[in-house]
């Protein structure tokens, strides 16, 4: 679906519910899908699209600045574990990170960030307890 | 609304995981970032083997360095294996 200058320049409320239609950067320009689902990864907010497409908020078009993001302290134990667990189980099945847009990418790209956070921010410092 | 200093904060960590090109990473840097990621992994494990406390941390580093290791060894096959293709 190619957006045109109206649909790209439309805003709504922020984040746009189930079945709204968004626009958002694409390695081929600007693109529109319809929502199926908003989800939480470990940093940033997921766009899932109803053709599978997976778009993080900040490609989205008229997203919050800075985009909303949670802390890497945000995350419980088994959440990260639960992450780690489908990561592996994804790269197991042969699917290729390369395929951006795709669940395994976007959850790869989401973990690598929330480790980078992670381990970076707590370098130096004495140990935490979770 | 946050505070100025927590969204100047947050700006701040934006731009550093920008600069270290984790917010959209290019399909053929996947390789090279996981890779980045286990050094940064290895340097804290490293740190908090010495500091010989905190056994939780050390076990959870651990695991996240072993599901690093996984990944990295998995997704080189699956890019060998779509090269031939």
């Amino acid at each position: 679906m190619s957006p045109t200058a109206k649909q790209a320049a439309f805003s709504t409320s922020w984040p746009p519910q189930k079945d709204e239609i968004v626009t958002f950067e694409s390695a081929d320009g600007l693109r529109t899908g319809v929502v199926k689902e908003v989800r939480w990864g470990l940093v940033w907010r997921d766009f899932i699209l109803e053709d599978g497409r997976v778009i993080p908020e900040h490609k989205v078009l008229n997203h919050p600045e800075p985009p909303v993001w949670r802390n890497a302290e945000e995350v419980s134990q088994a959440e990260r574990e639960a992450c780690e667990i489908r990561l592996v189980s994804m790269a197991e099945a042969g699917l290729d990170p390369r395929d951006k847009e795709q669940s395994f990418w976007a959850e790869l790209n989401q973990y690598l960030a929330y480790t980078y956070l992670r381990f970076k921010q707590s370098q130096g410092k004495p140990p935490v307890t979770e | 609304m946050c505070p100025s200093g927590e969204k100047s904060d947050k700006q701040r960590l934006w731009t550093s995981l920008l600069e270290a090109g984790l917010i959209d990473i290019p399909a053929d840097d996947v390789p090279d970032r996981i890779k980045e990621a286990k050094a940064v992994v290895i340097g804290r494990l490293g740190e908090l083997l010495q500091l010989k406390s905190n056994v939780q941390e050390r076990e959870s580093t651990a695991h996240s360095l072993a599901t690093l290791k996984k990944l990295e060894t998995t997704v080189s096959l699956t890019s060998k294996q779509r090269d031939r293709e």
